[in-house]
């Protein structure tokens, strides 16, 4: 196997379903895509897959977005995996703890389109 | 007939009462409002001291809502509620709503209790003067002074006392008014941040299909674009739900709300609400268990309304239980009753009874990672009441489960 080829993988941490298939198509051209539905599933898939980027949600069940960031960077196996916070609240404590745990990106959904979350997510890929 | 010495003394009192209303203002607090009568009392009367009293709950008990100079006995005795009979001036200037005044306390028979003669004994008090409080019509409570020699009052100190108890009762009673408007301002912008909220990934979902529609590559793929439509359709209904819940808390609130009741099967009801929820339940991973009645439990009620109110009280189970809820369907006397359990969170048992009012979240949960209205259980009571229904819950406390209970009349 080629590992040129090989496509980068992308973990989305996502608890609405219908956002979840919208953020994998818009990156299934381009990456592997690995949905998971709370923050706990998220943190498990992580440390497994050693995804190359990870976009979360905030507002999840077990474990919010906040607490799964919290949680990769003390792991020194996911520490150093990018990770972009998808804001869809404007609660300033959560856009605090984000920028206060060195969140690599912060996008609100509304303006996440399929443009600006391919060069937000190469971009961080590629520095990996 | 009043001399002039005393007529002039009583102007001058009344200008400087004048001054300490001029000087309260919205936003300040009770403290700041009470320090600043409380430094007048000695310029305006020769007290020594003074109780506000306020109604508890049942009007038959007062409270201490402040104190100036008085003694530690009277002070801790009463911030819990006391017979008000137990200050005969208290009671009696509430009864009369007029001054009532005591000049001499060892020619008082009306104090003979021993407990309220001990209490005014250790500040040494010798008269008291007793004054209804009363903000525009309402009477709140009343005002004691304590005097530590014999008094004789004049008519004008009397004038005085009620003045100055009705400028400070008005003062409490904008103070109050305040901090709920105060209260309410924060609620709405909660409100607003949690709508806010519900509404930003539908239209993010909304947005991003729109675009995924106009890919030419989608377009040519019949199976793809079929997958989006249906998307888009179902982001449509998301959307109208969240505004039809705003919309009937509205007619809910303004008595609008018009059921249309129908004859139908309460097992049929809440498997279908089950069944709406499970990729709901899958999210969270929570068994989710329901045990029917064997036979058709009919029931008269508005089905839409039921099913929205089963939805919410089903929807609350599944999001704060931890591993597990259950649903079971049983005949209590002429009632089917409906209980819905979950091994959550729990409600705080200082806060369990204002968990069906609007708006409201209990504490702990206040901050749970998926955001709420605080109208689910406020909806759920109003539909399933004005369905001829009751709903209640029982819960041991924080972390230890909640179990709701939804009942109707059986119909046979």
């Amino acid at each position: 196997m080629n590992t040129d080829t090989k496509k980068q993988s992308v973990l989305i941490a996502e608890d609405d379903e219908q956002f979840r298939i919208l953020l994998r198509r818009f990156l299934e051209s381009s990456y592997d895509v690995i949905l998971t539905g709370d923050g706990e599933e998220a943190l498990a898939v992580a440390r497994e897959k050693q995804p190359a980027v990870i976009l979360t949600d905030v507002l999840m069940p077990k474990k919010s977005g906040v607490e799964l960031l919290r949680d990769l960077r003390a792991d020194e196996s996911t520490k150093n995996i990018p990770v972009v916070i998808l804001l869809a609240t404007a609660f300033p404590s959560d856009i605090s703890a984000a920028e206060s745990l060195h969140a690599d990106g912060i996008l609100p959904k509304e303006q996440i389109n399929r443009q600006n979350l391919l060069e937000m997510v190469a971009k961080l890929a590629a520095g990996k | 007939m009043m001399h002039n010495t005393e007529s002039d003394s009583l102007a001058e009192k009344l200008i400087s009462l004048s001054e300490v209303t001029s000087l309260t203002s919205v936003g300040m607090s009770e403290k700041q409002l009470m320090a600043l009568f409380a430094s007048k009392l000695h310029e305006l009367f020769s007290a020594s001291a003074f109780a506000l009293w306020t109604f508890d709950k049942d009007k038959r008990s007062i409270k201490l809502r402040y104190g100036h100079d008085l003694s530690e006995p009277l002070t801790s005795c009463c911030l819990a509620p006391v017979p008000v009979e137990q200050f005969p001036e208290v009671k009696l200037a509430i009864d009369s709503g007029a001054v009532w005044t005591t000049e001499d306390l060892n020619d008082a028979p009306l104090y003979d209790d021993q407990i309220t003669r001990k209490l005014l004994t250790s500040m040494n008090v010798s008269a008291v003067m007793g004054v209804p409080l009363r903000a525009l019509t309402n009477l709140i409570g009343a005002l004691s002074f304590y005097y530590k020699t014999k008094q004789h009052f004049s008519p004008g100190e009397k004038a005085l006392a009620l003045a100055y108890a009705n400028a400070l009762a008005l003062s409490l009673n904008n103070i109050d008014s305040y901090d709920r408007l105060a209260a309410l301002e924060k609620t709405k912008g909660e409100v607003i941040h949690i709508v806010a909220h519900q509404f930003r990934t539908p239209i993010a979902i909304l947005r991003g299909n729109v675009e995924l529609l106009k890919d030419k590559k989608v377009v040519n793929d019949p199976e793809t674009y079929g997958q989006i439509v249906s998307e888009l359709e179902k982001v449509g209904d998301k959307l109208r739900t969240f505004v039809e819940t705003f919309l009937n808390v509205k007619a809910i609130d303004e008595g609008n709300l018009q059921p249309k009741p129908k004859t139908v099967d309460a097992n049929t009801l809440i498997q279908q609400v089950v069944r709406d929820m499970e990729t709901y339940r899958q999210n969270h991973n929570i068994a989710l268990t329901l045990t029917t009645l064997p036979d058709p439990a009919m029931i008269s009620v508005d089905p839409m309304l039921v099913a929205e109110a089963f939805t919410n009280v089903v929807n609350n189970a599944i999001k704060y239980a931890k591993t597990k809820a259950h649903i079971e369907m049983k005949r209590e006397g002429n009632e089917v009753v409906i209980s819905v359990a979950d091994d959550g969170v729990g409600i705080p048992q200082n806060e369990q009874q204002l968990i069906f009012h609007k708006m409201y979240r209990a504490t702990n949960v206040a901050r749970h990672p998926e955001a709420s209205s605080g109208l689910g259980l406020y909806i759920a009571q109003r539909y399933i009441n004005t369905s001829g229904g009751r709903v209640w819950f029982t819960s041991q406390g924080e972390g230890k489960g909640t179990t709701f209970y939804i009942a109707f009349p059986q119909q046979q």
